[in-house]
C-alpha cells in the first residue's frame, strides 16, 4: 500500500541577509494512514520548518526555497500551484498549534471560526454548518457544546482551547494531521487528556497524525514510528519501540538519557548532552552532532555519515555505530 | 439548535456590548451628550422658533429672550435657529469625513500592511501629505476645488485619511505574526480572507478611537475653515460660520459667540468621550 505521505530529500533554504541557510537538509520519512508519526528533536533542528515547508506556508518568492518531493496520495505538495494548495490546506491536511490562545482569532467565537474552516472547502447552510460546528465539540469532548460553540476563546480554559483548535482542525475531516507541539503549554493531566483524544480521532478518522514533539514521554505513548532530527538532518529513524529500546545514534542515547524519571534520586545529577545546538551557517563539513558527541574522532569531524540502514525499518546517520550497537 | 436559541445568544451578545458602553460613567456621560446632540441637529425644523434664513432687520443683536433663548445675530436671524441648523450641517460633514477617510485609510492600510511593496508606495506618499498639516492642506485643497460642502468633506477625507492608514498598518503590522493567521491560512484561506476576514476585525479598536478622532477635529477644522472663509459657504449655517458672522460684533454682543461656541465644545467633547468607551466596550477580553 502506498504510503499517505512520503517526504523524499525535502531541502529547505532560508535567504538571509547573511546568505541562504540550509534549514532542513535532505530529510525522508513516509506517513501511512492511521498512523501515528513522531519527529523529534531539540529547539531549532528544523522539526517546525519541515511541517511548514509540506505545508508550503513559507513566502516562496522572498524567503525561502524548497527543493525535494512530498507526496500526499500522488500529489507532489512541493510543485502544485498555490491556487491548488489552498484547496488542500484544510481539506487533506490540516494543522495545529502549541499555544491555543494565539491561534485562535480573540475576536471571534469558536464556533464562527470552526464554521469559517468548514466555509472555505463546504458549502453548508447556516443551520448545517452550526450543527457540524457543535457536534465537532462534541467530538473534542468539550462539555455542553452548544453552549460552548458561542463563546470567545478568552472565555475557555486552555484545555477547551485547545479542543476547539483541534475541533476547527478536523472539521473537514483530513487526511493528515500536523500536531506542531500540541501540548506543550498545557499541563500533564490536560496533556494525558488531549494526547488520547487525537489518538481516538486519529482512529475514528483513519488520518495519518504527523507529531511534532521534544517530549519523549508523549512519543513513546503514542506513536508507532519516530524519526529525529537534528540540525535538520534526520540521525535516526525507526519503530518507536526499537528507538527507545535500543537507540543507535549517540545524539538519540543522549536525549533519552537527559529525560528525568520518577526512579531518579534526588541529588543524582541528571545527565545532559554538552553544548548546545549550534546555529545553522556554523556547521561544519562532517557529522553535525561531532562537537557534542562523545564518541566523535577526528575523523568524523571531516567525514558526514551517511544513513546507514540497520534493519528491522530502523536507520542511524554515525560512522561509530559498531561502538553503540547493543 | 434551534434558531430561537441562536437569536437568544446574539441578543445576548448585543446587550453585553451595550451595557460595556454604559457600565462605564463616563463614557455614558458620552454617549448622552451623543444622543442629545444627534436629537438637536435631527429636530432642527421642530425645535427651532423660526426659519434659519429669516432676516428680520428690527430684531438685529437682541440679547437672549424668552422668544429669542440665543439671541439674534447681526441680521436679525435666530440665532438658535442658525446653530440648530449649523449643527446638523456640522455633524453631516463631520461625520462624512470620518467614515470616508476611515474606510480608504482602512483599505489602504490593511494592504501596505501586509504587502511590502505596496507598503513602499503608499506609505512615502502618505508621509508626504502628513507632513503638511491637516488645516492647511485641507484649506489649500479647497482653494483649489471651489468652496462647496462637498468639497470640504473631501479636502479634509485627503488630511486625514493618512493618519488612519497609518494606525492600519502599523496594527496590521503586529497582527499578521500572530499564529492564528498562520492557523486560518493552514486551513486554506487566500489572502482576501485573512486581510478583510481576520486581520480587519482585530484592528478595528484603535481605527475606531482614531475615525471619533477625526469626527470631532473635522468639526473643529470645519469651522475654522468657516472662520477662514473656506468652509461651509453661507448662507447655509455651519457651527464655523455662525462664529465667523458673530466675530464682528464680538464685544457688542457677547451671545453670538458663546451660546454657539458652547454647543461646538459639548459636542466636541461628547465624540471624544465616546470614542473611548466604543474602545473599551469593543475589546472582546475587557468585558
Amino acid at each position: 500500500m502506498a504510503p499517505l505521505l512520503r517526504v523524499d530529500g525535502l531541502r529547505t533554504e532560508f535567504r538571509t541577509l547573511r546568505g541562504s541557510v540550509t534549514a532542513v537538509d535532505g530529510v525522508s520519512f513516509e506517513v501511512e494512514a492511521g498512523q501515528m508519526f513522531g519527529l523529534v528533536g531539540e529547539s531549532g533542528c528544523g522539526k517546525s520548518v519541515t511541517s511548514q515547508s509540506i505545508m508550503r506556508l513559507y513566502d516562496e518568492k522572498k524567503l525561502a526555497r524548497h527543493s525535494g518531493k512530498a507526496i500526499l496520495d500522488g500529489e507532489d505538495l512541493l510543485s502544485v500551484s498555490q491556487k491548488r494548495m489552498r484547496q488542500i490546506r484544510g481539506r487533506d491536511i490540516s494543522m495545529i498549534f502549541q499555544d491555543a490562545l494565539s491561534s485562535l482569532n480573540p475576536v471571534f467565537t469558536i464556533g464562527w471560526q470552526i464554521q469559517e474552516a468548514l466555509k472555505m472547502h463546504q458549502k453548508l447552510g447556516k443551520r448545517e454548518s452550526r450543527e457540524r460546528a457543535i457536534e465537532m465539540l462534541r467530538l473534542t469532548g468539550i462539555p455542553s457544546p452548544d453552549k460552548r460553540v458561542d463563546c470567545y476563546p478568552h472565555e475557555l480554559s486552555g484545555g477547551m482551547r485547545q479542543r476547539a483548535m483541534i475541533a476547527m482542525a478536523l472539521v473537514c475531516t483530513p487526511k493528515l494531521l500536523i500536531a506542531d507541539e500540541p501540548t506543550t503549554a498545557l499541563d500533564v493531566t490536560i496533556q494525558a487528556q488531549i494526547m488520547e483524544m487525537i489518538v481516538d480521532l486519529k482512529d475514528r478518522l483513519n488520518m495519518g497524525v504527523l507529531l511534532i514533539t521534544h517530549d519523549l514521554g508523549v512519543v513513546a505513548q503514542t506513536c508507532s514510528r519516530v524519526v529525529v532530527m537534528y540540525l535538520g538532518q534526520v540521525v535516526e529513524e525507526g519503530d518507536s519501540c526499537d528507538i527507545f529500546d535500543n537507540p543507535r545514534h549517540p545524539y538519540t542515547i543522549g536525549l533519552l538519557r537527559s529525560v528525568p524519571s520518577v526512579s531518579t534520586k534526588k541529588g543524582d545529577p541528571l545527565p545532559v548532552i554538552q553544548g548546545s545546538v549550534p546555529p545553522l551557517d556554523k556547521a561544519g563539513a562532517g557529522c553535525r552532532f561531532a562537537d557534542r558527541c562523545p564518541l566523535a574522532d577526528e575523523g568524523c569531524k571531516i567525514e558526514p555519515p551517511a544513513l546507514v540502514d540497520l534493519g528491522g525499518g530502523q536507520k542511524a546517520r554515525c560512522r561509530k555505530l559498531d561502538l553503540t550497537g547493543g | 439548535m434551534s434558531e430561537q436559541v441562536l437569536k437568544e445568544a446574539r441578543r445576548e451578545q448585543r446587550k453585553v456590548m451595550l451595557g460595556a458602553i454604559l457600565g462605564q460613567r463616563v463614557a455614558l456621560a458620552g454617549f448622552f451628550i451623543m444622543v442629545l446632540i444627534a436629537l438637536l441637529a435631527i429636530l432642527a425644523p421642530v425645535l427651532a422658533p423660526q426659519g434659519p434664513y429669516d432676516i428680520n432687520p428690527l430684531d438685529r443683536l437682541l440679547p437672549p429672550s424668552p422668544k429669542h433663548w440665543f439671541g439674534t445675530d447681526s441680521l436679525g436671524r435666530d440665532l438658535l435657529a442658525r446653530t440648530l441648523y449649523g449643527l446638523r450641517i456640522s455633524l453631516t460633514v463631520g461625520g462624512e469625513t470620518a467614515l470616508l477617510s476611515t474606510v480608504i485609510g482602512l483599505a489602504l492600510g490593511l494592504l501596505s500592511g501586509y504587502f511590502r511593496a505596496v507598503d513602499n508606495v503608499v506609505m512615502r506618499i502618505c508621509e508626504g501629505m502628513m507632513a503638511i498639516p491637516p488645516m492647511l492642506l485641507a484649506i489649500a485643497l479647497v482653494a483649489a476645488l471651489g468652496s462647496s460642502s462637498e468639497n470640504v468633506v473631501l479636502s479634509m477625507c485627503v488630511a486625514y485619511m493618512p493618519m488612519v492608514a497609518r494606525v492600519a498598518r502599523a496594527s496590521t503590522l503586529s497582527v499578521k505574526e500572530q499564529t492564528f493567521i498562520e492557523a486560518i491560512k493552514s486551513s486554506g484561506a487566500g489572502w482576501p480572507r485573512v486581510l478583510f476576514g481576520h486581520i480587519a476585525p482585530n484592528i478595528m479598536s484603535p481605527v475606531i478611537v482614531q475615525a471619533t478622532y477625526i469626527f470631532a477635529s473635522a468639526i473643529i477644522i470645519e469651522a475654522a475653515m468657516s472662520f477662514l472663509g473656506a468652509g461651509v459657504p453661507p448662507p447655509d449655517p455651519s457651527l464655523g460660520n455662525v462664529l465667523y458672522d458673530a466675530k464682528s460684533v464680538i464685544f457688542k454682543a457677547w451671545w453670538t459667540t458663546v451660546l454657539p461656541g458652547l454647543v461646538m465644545v459639548l459636542t466636541v467633547l461628547g465624540l471624544n468621550i465616546l470614542g473611548d468607551g466604543v474602545r473599551d466596550a469593543m475589546d472582546p477580553s475587557g468585558k
